[in-house]
């Protein structure tokens, strides 16, 4: 009885540690076969969620103790080797941009019941994604955020039923239009600019449909900015990454940043054994000058000011001696009459 | 005799006079040349200069994602390049009611046409501006008063606000009083010769928009 009493706070005081590693952002699972699981919550105190759909997809799995992105992911330049609990969040919000805008056909699929749970299971190791819709809820539109998970093997052969709960954040469905902004981040490139493309394109998505294609670039401080409905489900894709750089896509309400970070190496790998997270005519040419100070004079003399005058001084002196000239001439002229 | 040295006076008194008005007519034409340069110059600039439409980061209620990155842009000067000129921008000055291009770099053959970047740049808060003092260009800068607004906009669209603060008179030679100011640090500084050539006409302005 003692014994049964002991292996049930066990199992709840296990299933308590999994959920709070799950809340925390970072957790590590092992498990063995197909049969592991993984069930989406999605509900918070005021609302549960039903209906949300999700789909899983697995994105990558570990390769000689490090995380190798792999299938339709595979050619996506995105990094693995931070996974601090903000990294991997933009990794997620990263892979799931292009899942849904590259149509990446999901493994598993499915919606919350009336419980506002979601149950993915037959999964094997390796490292998955569930990217969830907007749901509307009265006036409210709930966006889930992406999430990680990474099922490991198990060194004491049980099957683990992995509980997650989406990060959920909400808008208010007012019709109205917004102003949105999309913006090209450079980094990490600062002694290798030569390397920065001279202008990316970028495709505006709205609700997963091709709104419109933009170029950013120096010209237009690597930024475009648009006015449109707030319902819709805005995404941005940047149509061809730069050689040598990673990207990841950040987003809030209305801004959008694709930051493009250089790297030398090919950025597939990670060493860090964490694994789960639920954080959820021509143009002008524009010429960026970076003197130290900005204090280049922009011409060569430096020991005096340049002449911005007009030569107006000899003018009255030229004027008042032509006028005395003519005086005295006048006065000689005269005299000489009234000697003859 | 007499009257031999009269003739030779009327002579070099009518020369003289000859060379004063050829001089006024010279100045005048490189004045009028000079305004019809710089507003040709301006009308190709303002084609050109991009039509920035500010987005307001407050909308977001702090939340603004773009702002931490704004530490690693490095500070750059916008210059635009136009049928193979390079202006720094276009500066108005409303209660002159005078808009004029500014090219890049200063060189006598570019004051002729147009006020020039001396040194510096608005993005750094710095800028100093250099023109002729024709009528068209900088020729009644003396009359700029405090409280004077001065619009400077650079090769991107990037609208900066001066106010003028106070007209001063800098020797000619004195590069480190106009590159430096007696007291402050001045965001702008737009200077002209007097009539004497000897001189600065020297007007300080300092920021007013961030």
């Amino acid at each position: 009885m003692h014994m049964k009493a002991c292996r049930r706070f066990g199992a709840v005081f296990g299933i308590v540690g999994v959920i709070l590693w799950l809340m925390a952002g970072l957790l590590s699972v092992s498990a063995d076969s197909a049969v592991n699981s993984l069930t989406l919550i999605c509900k918070t105190e005021e609302v549960t969620l039903t209906g949300m759909h999700w789909d899983l997809y697995r994105v990558g799995s570990r390769k000689g103790g490090n995380l190798v992105l792999e299938g339709d992911f595979a050619k996506y330049p995105v990094s693995l080797e931070d996974m601090s609990s903000s990294a991997i969040t933009e990794v997620a919000e990263t892979l799931e941009n292009y899942a849904v805008l590259d149509k990446i056909p999901a493994l598993a699929k499915g919606e919350t019941g009336k419980d506002g749970l979601l149950k993915f299971d037959d999964l094997n190791t390796g490292l998955y994604m569930v990217c969830g819709k907007n749901i509307q809820v009265g006036d409210t539109i709930y966006i889930p955020s992406a999430i990680l998970v990474e099922i490991m093997k198990s060194e004491d052969g049980k099957n683990v039923e992995l509980e997650a709960y989406p990060k959920l954040s909400t808008k208010v469905a007012s019709g109205e239009n917004s102003k949105y902004a999309v913006k090209k981040i450079w980094e990490n490139d600062e002694n290798a600019l030569e390397k920065r493309a001279a202008s990316i394109s970028v495709e505006i998505y709205g609700d997963e449909k091709l709104y419109e294609t933009v170029t950013l670039d120096e010209s237009n401080d690597w930024t475009y900015l648009w006015t449109a409905e707030s319902n819709i489900d805005w995404r941005v894709k940047e149509v061809k990454v730069p050689e040598n750089y990673t990207v990841v896509y950040r987003s809030n309400e209305k801004q959008f940043a694709i930051v493009n970070t250089y790297s030398d190496k090919t950025p597939t790998q990670t060493t860090i054994s964490t694994t789960v997270t639920s954080d959820g005519s021509t143009r002008p040419t524009v010429i960026n000058t970076n003197s130290a100070n900005g204090s280049n004079v922009s011409n060569n003399t430096n020991t005096k000011l340049p002449q911005t005058g007009l030569l107006w001084w000899p003018v009255p002196v030229m004027a008042c001696g032509g006028v005395i000239f003519i005086t005295v001439g006048v006065r000689l002229k005269s005299g000489n009459k009234r000697d003859n | 005799m007499k009257k031999m040295h009269g003739r030779l006076c009327i002579i070099i008194g009518a020369a003289l006079l000859l060379a004063a008005l050829s001089l006024v007519l010279y100045n005048l034409n490189k004045d009028s040349h000079g305004g019809k340069a710089s507003q040709e110059l301006l009308e190709e600039l303002r084609l050109e200069i991009p039509q920035i439409s500010t987005y307001d980061g407050n909308e977001l209620n702090n939340n603004d994602l773009f702002k931490e990155y704004e530490s690693n842009e490095p500070i750059q000067d916008n210059f635009i390049e136009v049928n193979g000129r390079t202006y720094a921008g276009v500066i108005f000055i409303p209660s002159l009611q005078l808009e004029l291009p500014v090219l890049s770099e200063w060189s006598y053959d570019n004051l002729d046409i147009s006020p020039c970047r001396y040194s510096g740049s608005a993005a750094r808060g710095n800028l100093i501006i250099a023109a002729h003092n024709y009528r068209s260009h900088f020729g009644r800068l003396q009359e700029l008063g405090s409280g004077d607004i001065i619009i400077f906009t650079d090769g991107k669209g990037i609208v900066y606000e001066y106010e003028a603060v106070q007209t001063e008179t800098v020797d000619g030679r004195d590069v480190e009083a106009m590159e430096f100011g007696s007291e402050n640090n001045w965001d702008l500084t737009l200077f002209t010769c007097t009539l004497s050539g000897q001189s600065r006409v020297t007007v300080r302005a300092v920021r007013t928009n961030n």
